[in-house]
């Protein structure tokens, strides 16, 4: 396996109890995809990945966030996405995904959006 | 362990690309200049060689000669201040393994290096076809760090274009090539893709073309362009059914990024038509 799309994902606490995030570091494409959908198991009811060091993606890594979220909406879960740059951005309006995929600006947006 | 070589050690790029080779768990050494780079490479064998920043193609290509005198099978990634299509062609010819030039990004060129020093199928899996500046035709083998070295030479070749076009461009390219290496050949490395980028005096159009049995767009359940307007996941769940992959947006992203994109009847060969207004010595290639 090519080692050219590594990503390298950093699991952390989330600020409540229920919450899981993931830092992501490197582009999410074909090439590391079955690595990231472990991460995506999660069973932890808020997921929040930080996209703000994944430089690209790709219509698989698009695939594999928009199967997490349809997956997590059925047990009830959520998929928090922060701080993807404007290219991904740009990407998730191409797939029109992005009305489906909840966006913040900062991980504390996003943890606390669960509050609001 | 293999040891990548790094030339131009008081270099800051240079010195970034080297920790980060590290990190990835790969030794690097780092040579002074052309004249330490040949003397380390007469002691010892070196997974890949990076060259200077600051040279520039042509003195890069004179010293990979240097180099395979003492190493034939040395792979070399390039790092240059600027490339001309001419250039990449050469650097094709030559059978260099990628080529960067400013704003470099350490962990990719790291990324790529420690591939090369681990890949010892690399020689023969792009082959020029054709080429001539404005017209470049390529046969790639199937894989995906072939895939990832074909890209970072189309991106060299578009680097004179407009930002926006050009990210969209490369978007659609790998996009449409990544298909065609699953979907077309199973990343069978035995299996060939074609690759042709032409500028016209108004368009860049791309042409690949897979060895597969193609597909019919009724077919295409699985994939998000079959989806009805009101409902972006259908195809998800398609997916999971036929024990699919994670995707399906390949064909909604290539077709968003150019401005037209056709198929053969077959469905094995594509045409990726991007429309702008070139200066003559603008262009791709």
């Amino acid at each position: 396996m090519s080692t050219v799309d590594k990503l390298v994902l950093t699991p952390t606490e989330g600020a409540q109890p229920n919450q899981l995030v993931y830092l992501l570091q490197g582009p999410l494409t074909l090439g590391n995809l079955f690595a990231v959908q472990e991460a995506l198991k999660s069973t932890a009811p808020v997921l929040i990945l930080d996209l703000s060091g994944v430089p690209y993606v790709d219509s698989a890594g698009v695939g594999a966030l928009v199967q997490c979220l349809v997956t997590r909406r059925k047990q009830g879960y959520r998929l928090l996405l922060v701080a993807p740059n404007e290219p991904v951005q740009k990407l998730f309006k191409l797939t029109q995904v992005d009305s489906l995929l909840e966006v913040f600006p900062t991980i504390e947006a996003a943890q606390s959006s669960q509050d609001s | 362990m293999s040891t990548v070589l790094v030339i131009a050690s008081d270099i800051p790029i240079s010195t970034e690309i080297g920790e980060a080779i590290e990190a990835a768990g790969l030794s690097i050494e780092y040579a002074a200049g052309r004249s330490d780079a040949l003397q380390r490479l007469r002691v010892r064998s070196f997974g890949a060689v990076i060259t200077s920043p600051e040279s520039d193609i042509d003195e890069d290509l004179a010293l990979l000669e240097e180099l395979r005198a003492i190493r034939p099978g040395i792979k070399c990634i390039f790092l240059a201040d600027h490339s001309t299509p001419e250039e990449l062609i050469a650097a094709l010819r030559s059978k260099v393994f990628a080529c960067f030039t400013p704003p470099f990004n350490p962990r990719i060129i790291a990324s790529l290096a420690s591939d090369a020093a681990t890949d010892s199928d690399w020689r023969d899996d792009i082959q020029i076809l054709s080429a001539r500046p404005g017209w470049v035709s390529v046969r790639v083998n199937c894989r995906h760090i072939t895939a990832e070295r074909l890209m970072t030479f189309a991106n060299e070749f578009g680097s004179r274009l407009p930002e926006v076009a050009r990210q969209e461009i490369l978007h659609g390219l790998r996009e449409i090539v990544m298909n065609a290496m699953e979907h077309g050949a199973g990343f069978n490395a035995e299996q060939v893709v074609e690759v042709t980028g032409v500028r016209t005096k108004r368009a860049i159009v791309l042409y690949v073309r897979d060895p597969g049995t193609g597909f019919r767009r009724e077919s295409l359940s699985h994939a998000a362009i079959a989806n009805p307007a009101d409902d972006p996941t259908a195809h998800i769940l398609r997916r999971e059914e036929a024990g699919m992959r994670p995707g399906g947006y390949g064909l909604l992203v290539a077709s968003g990024a150019v401005d037209e994109l056709i198929y053969n009847d077959v469905g094995n060969q594509v045409l990726l038509i991007k429309y702008i207004d070139l200066a003559p010595e603008e262009g791709v290639a």
